[in-house]
């Protein structure tokens, strides 16, 4: 009887006890409080920073060069007289054109130009050659059989074919631009074989003085 | 004296009338802590809850590797109610007491994920993830991508951006005071991939990289160091800006570590949590597969990945331990390989995985039949669970704290 009781005195106390230790690693006697959410400022909205070299003035453009790059071990290495770096930079007087050339298209997983499509961008580089003041930038896509981050770089290499055999072909680098969009902007969204074919593609886009007129290969 | 005598001996006969133990300190009361390495479900059964605080606590814990059950098959019992506020009691089917709580400020949903989070804590020792938030890109129009933020479920999603754009790979920096992402810019009349860090406090956004070509792949180390994918080199390659990068004076790329000089493609840059390590997938020597780098640079190492396929997208586990990526062989496989290389195990189907905190869970990308969703696995015991669906296809998440 008399063990009982000092046995319940002693199970008090230390259930006295853990309660203060509890205490001392919560906020409030069993109350969990919500942190405040240190939330987001969603505002994407602000203008960005003046970074990015859009901001530099526009050059005119420098003589077509005929001759070509020579190319870097690695590559040929697309990019202009000033910055090699630097994106196309189209004069302002500039106009867009998409139309102009087909696509060429590639095979699942390759970014290797075909045999079918030589020629298309033989005469491609035959404009560009003629044309010394216009521009040009290689869109390359894919279609949705890879994942999105491996389609992005597979969709550059795409362009980057295209537009080291334009160079070969003497277009000067500095006119030449490619953008990858990856699986992003298809022809098609269907899910057949036909699709997907048309999606894995370059696409040519064509830039020259608003005022031209544009002569579409026969 | 008796007095005092008597007043404890009222408390303890109005207490739990078991034994008490000393708890272990983090795990609440007296309940058998069960081993992290757990693979198994863990049977809890939920009373006295219903409509959406039942719904969230259901969710998270079979995210973080419960099955809910009913009371005769469970091993814990979560009992509580919602009066005004969440209150839940923990113990286990013999009664040994967890913990009794009562919860306060935010909403009902918040409330329930902190105590999803106090459950799984008092039952593993470990924290849980029912409080983190996660990045993604979403589908907002037929050319219109934003980067987007939520909870974890997919509750409360936000956009972080609103330029009506194309957007992709949405990356935490380690303090998650900032997020990294590439978007389809347009200045000077082209539309130009570039690298954007965006201040999660003030919004204030800064171009890491607008070189020619593609700009992508943007992700912090630790130490600061900015890994990016960049074509200005003939392909896309990795590169690896120093601490404290400005762009604008690096507008020729002086100042980049270029990582890899291949004439095949580089993509999906991840980081070792210790930074000594870059991991991505390419396809050098003809062979798609994952390597490791140097974070300063040097050789190539394959990471193999055996038993499965065609890897990308790794992720590297906050604990080191495991690089989790996509296996594509037919469909889309989730796999998880020993960060040092090995036997790679397939753990759903689906592709893009990210790890939560606790490295257990990864958040990864779903194809459905009209758009993309998000799901979530709790890699020992493959359990998976579907994100609510979204307005848009959603893709590329990034699991932050």
């Amino acid at each position: 009887m008399r063990g009982e009781f000092i046995m319940k005195v002693v199970v008090c106390a230390a259930l006295l006890g853990l309660t203060v230790l509890g205490c001392k690693s919560k906020e409030g006697a069993g109350i969990t409080k919500i942190p405040k959410f240190a939330g987001a400022n969603p505002n994407g909205n602000k203008p960005l920073s003046p970074g990015g070299n859009g901001n530099n003035p526009q050059n005119p453009l420098p003589p077509g060069n005929v001759g070509g790059n020579g190319g870097n071990p690695n590559g040929t290495n697309i990019g202009g007289n000033n910055n090699p770096n630097e994106p196309l930079n189209i004069p302002e007087n500039y106009q867009e054109q998409r139309n102009v050339f087909v696509a060429v298209h590639f095979d699942y997983d390759s970014s290797e130009l075909r045999p079918q499509d030589m020629e298309l961008v033989a005469q491609v580089a035959q404009h560009l050659t003629q044309n010394p003041n216009h521009m040009l930038l290689v869109e390359g896509h894919c279609d949705e059989r890879g994942t999105e981050e491996y389609n992005l770089s597979l969709g550059e290499r795409r362009a980057l074919s295209v537009a080291e055999e334009l160079a070969r072909l003497g277009v000067g680098p500095e006119r030449l631009g490619t953008q990858s969009f990856g699986e992003k902007v298809p022809v098609s969204e269907s899910n057949t074989k036909e699709a997907r074919t048309k999606n894995r593609r370059g696409e040519f886009v064509l830039f020259m003085p608003a005022a031209g007129i544009v002569e579409i290969p026969q | 004296m008796r007095f005092f005598l008597g007043l404890l001996i009222t408390i303890v006969f109005f207490s739990s009338t078991t034994h008490l133990k000393a708890g272990v300190p983090g795990s609440g009361g007296n309940l058998q802590v069960v081993g992290e390495a757990r693979n198994k479900l863990i049977p809890i059964a939920l009373m006295g809850y219903s409509g959406e605080v039942a719904s969230v606590l259901k969710f998270d814990l079979e995210v973080m590797g419960c099955k809910i059950v009913p009371e005769a098959e469970a091993s814990f019992i979560l009992k509580g109610a919602v009066e005004g506020a969440v209150k839940g009691a923990l113990m286990d089917k013999a009664g040994n007491f967890g913990f009794n709580r009562k919860y306060a400020g935010g909403v009902l949903r918040d409330q329930a994920h902190a105590l999803s989070d106090d459950v799984i804590k008092a039952l593993t020792g470990k924290p849980g993830v029912a409080q983190t938030r996660v990045l993604f890109k979403m589908k907002t129009g037929k050319r219109s991508e934003e980067v987007f933020l939520s909870d974890f479920d997919g509750h409360k999603p936000v956009a972080l951006t609103n330029d009506k754009t194309l957007v992709g790979s949405p990356k935490w920096s380690p303090d998650n005071s900032e997020v990294y992402y590439t978007l389809w810019l347009k200045r000077g009349g082209i539309e130009n991939t570039t690298v954007l860090r965006q201040n999660m406090k003030t919004g204030a956004r800064d171009v890491m990289a607008r070189y020619r070509g593609l700009n992508t792949g943007g992700v912090l180390s630790p130490q600061g160091f900015l890994a990016m994918i960049l074509s200005k080199g003939g392909s896309p390659d990795v590169y690896v800006a120093p601490s404290n990068w400005e762009f604008m004076k690096n507008l020729k790329g002086e100042g980049l570590n270029r990582i890899t000089a291949t004439k095949e493609e580089e993509s999906g840059v991840s980081w070792s949590p210790n930074g000594q390590w870059l991991c991505f997938a390419t396809r050098a020597r003809g062979k798609r597969m994952l390597v490791k780098v140097a974070a300063q640079g040097g050789n190539m190492i394959r990471v193999p990945t055996n038993g499965v396929l065609n890897p990308s997208e790794p992720s590297w586990s906050p604990d080191g331990k495991w690089i989790a990526f996509t296996s594509q062989m037919g469909g889309f496989n989730v796999c998880v390989v020993p960060s040092q290389g090995g036997e790679a195990k397939v753990i759903a189907s689906g592709e893009g995985p990210t790890w939560a905190p606790n490295s257990r869970n990864l958040i990864f990308t779903r194809r459905g039949v009209n758009k993309r969703g998000l799901a979530i696995v709790d890699v020992p015991t493959k359990q998976v669970k579907m994100l609510p669906a979204f307005a848009g296809s959603a893709s590329q998440p990034a699991w932050g704290k």
